[in-house]
């Protein structure tokens, strides 16, 4: 599925409960979770927000928007809350990186397929670039994000299981918030290249210029809704 | 800080069946063979044309096996050790951590995605669709298990299936011959001196992760113990290790916290060591960072040495090879070696298999981004 719902709101959270319904978060993980007013949305992002809206160029990365997408998103999304790079390194030391995409760098796939297929080298660029944990990595260094690094192709709704990987990292401990990075690339004739973020952490870190969203109902964060 | 999962309960999570393939073979018996020789499986490939690459090795299953044939089969193997039938299957979950489908990168339409292989696995093995796969270059099964115990403790499922598979294809062998990424002299020498780099090797291991309370009660022995688990960022480079390897660090103390156990009581580290000049460093510098005194002491190899580098699998297969240890009690050799690095100050296991009395083992993992993880398994 290429689609990518980009809104962040709690509806959309309440779509991404458990298949056989059973708890996402439970015991002392949720209690915990509970105990700090649970995960909110701290802060979102989108692209495009016009049709005339452009991707920077990032050094080092060439033939393929997918990772100036999903930089650009990040760095709009973490610049409404923490406004300068880096981020403290008391709230950045303890954020992940989840970069979610169902289609992936279709570009640089598509590069490295045709340079192999017509008996060319790779443009060894490529190779830096040709797992998305790079931009991730860039994304991190870049804003001092210094908690675990996932990227993930979901099966079905892109940011319902962006929203479960979020919350099972939050509940497993290593990392306190988690900046979402949800990108897709797609051709002009289904829509084009799109995608959000969003800082998902607890509710009890200081506020950003984007006042936070609820992540959930108490009692989704329990289970029954997400 | 925020508590670790689990607080109080540490060897909740077993792991109840095994699956791998390997270049040595099918089977975790090949692969232990393989291991404890300490002869590497490179071949010169065959599989396809690698003419326009410099390096022409990979370690490589003969033939070309297909990826969802070869998946399909460790998921069996693991689920015959753990006697999960159709029924057990059909009410677990799958999670898939694997390397880009060249088919997809062919595809003008982009109709095709990675997560059609899972689906096609989860189909015939009898499993739901696999939610995602994981995509995190070489820390993507790693983190799958991560998540599949995170998963456990917090209540969320009894058990978890993960499986992870690459087999060398042409356009991995030209990105990582393009990056030069890829040791010219056909060897790859963890931790040593005139270290050159890393060679590709197939790779696809599954396992089965459940509760020690859900394997109990349906009278399952385990066969071992995942008793820690830790994850951790670097926020240093696009592909580069931090050099102090503070955040693999972070990952092993993260899973010793959650294992409630110490440094001293890790018998054997399964190295990521892919044989990278700086990346093998920064490991070192990890494991005397994370171990502390403990780090001179405990023995260390990097099993790629022998088997490859599986990319998005190698995080699985290496966990299997660190099960296999302990069950044998014997280490694994780190091949390729021709001198100290005064960079790699470690107990590296050189020349023949180790006897040892083994009860942790410790499998690291690091990727492009600065992505790191730590998993702990222990004796059940």
């Amino acid at each position: 599925m290429n689609a990518l719902s980009v809104a962040g709101s709690p509806a959309s959270l309440a779509a991404a409960g458990a298949p056989d319904g059973m708890p996402l978060l439970a015991g002392a993980s949720a209690a915990r979770l509970r105990a700090d007013g649970g995960p909110v949305i701290l802060a979102s992002a989108s692209w495009p927000l016009s049709p005339a809206d452009q991707l920077p160029a990032i050094p080092g990365f060439v033939t393929s928007s997918f990772s100036p997408l999903a930089a650009e998103l990040a760095d709009r999304c973490l610049q409404s809350y923490f406004g300068t790079r880096p981020a403290s390194p008391a709230l950045g030391g303890r954020t992940a990186v989840l970069l979610a995409s169902t289609s992936g760098d279709i570009g640089t796939a598509a590069a490295v397929a045709a340079a192999v297929d017509a008996g060319r080298r790779v443009p060894p660029l490529l190779f830096f670039q040709s797992n998305p944990n790079a931009v991730a990595g860039y994304v991190a260094a870049r804003w001092g994000l210094a908690g675990p690094v996932v990227c993930t192709m979901p099966a079905g709704d892109t940011l319902a299981d962006a929203h479960r990987s979020a919350l099972l990292l939050l509940a497993d401990g290593d990392a306190d918030a988690v900046l979402v990075i949800l990108a897709e690339q797609v051709p002009v004739s289904n829509g084009g290249d799109h995608g959000v973020a969003q800082l998902i952490g607890p509710s009890s870190w200081p506020p950003g210029t984007a006042p936070p969203e609820p992540l959930s109902q108490p009692d989704d964060v329990q289970g029954r809704g997400i | 800080m925020a508590s670790l999962l689990p607080a109080a309960e540490p060897g909740q999570v077993v792991i109840t069946g095994m699956g791998v393939t390997s270049a040595f073979g099918r089977g975790t018996a090949a692969l232990l063979d393989g291991v404890l020789s300490g002869t590497p499986a490179f071949v010169p490939v065959t599989r396809f044309s690698a003419e326009h690459c410099r390096v022409k090795v990979a370690a490589q299953l003969p033939g070309t096996p297909l990826l969802a044939d070869e998946i399909a089969a460790a998921l069996e193997d693991a689920c015959a050790e753990a006697e999960a039938g159709p029924e057990l299957r059909a009410r677990t979950t799958l999670l898939l951590a694997l390397h880009s489908d060249p088919a997809t990168a062919r595809d003008a339409e982009a109709s095709r995605t990675v997560g059609d292989t899972g689906g096609l696995v989860a189909a015939r093995c009898g499993f739901p669709a696999a939610p995602r796969v994981y995509s995190a270059a070489c820390v993507a099964a790693s983190t799958a298990v991560a998540d599949a115990a995170a998963m456990i403790v917090s209540g969320q499922a009894d058990r978890v299936a993960v499986a992870a598979g690459f087999l060398v294809d042409n356009d991995s062998l030209a990105l990582f011959d393009a990056g030069r990424a890829l040791a010219g002299d056909g060897q790859v020498r963890p931790f040593s001196a005139g270290r050159r780099g890393l060679l590709l090797g197939d790779g696809v291991a599954a396992v089965l992760l459940e509760s020690r309370a859900a394997a109990r009660d349906r009278g399952i022995r385990p066969a071992a113990v995942l008793a820690g688990w830790g994850r951790a960022g670097d926020a240093y480079h696009v592909v580069q290790p931090r050099p102090d390897g503070s955040g693999l660090a972070r990952a092993m103390t993260s899973a010793l916290r959650r294992a409630q156990l110490d440094p001293a009581d890790v018998g054997y580290v399964n190295a990521n060591g892919t044989g990278t000049s700086f990346s093998d460093a920064a490991e070192a510098a990890a494991l005397h960072r994370g171990l502390g005194p403990a780090a001179d002491r405990v023995p260390v190899s990097s099993t790629k040495s022998v088997h490859g580098h599986a990319l998005e699998a190698s995080g699985l297969l290496e966990l299997v090879v660190a099960v296999l240890a302990l069950r044998a009690q014997r280490l694994p050799v780190n091949a390729g070696y021709l001198g100290p690095d005064q960079d790699c100050e470690l107990d590296l296991v050189l020349g023949t298999a180790r006897e040892a009395g083994l009860r942790y083992a410790l499998s690291l993992n690091a990727a492009f981004g600065g992505a790191n993880t730590a998993l702990l398994v222990g004796a059940a």
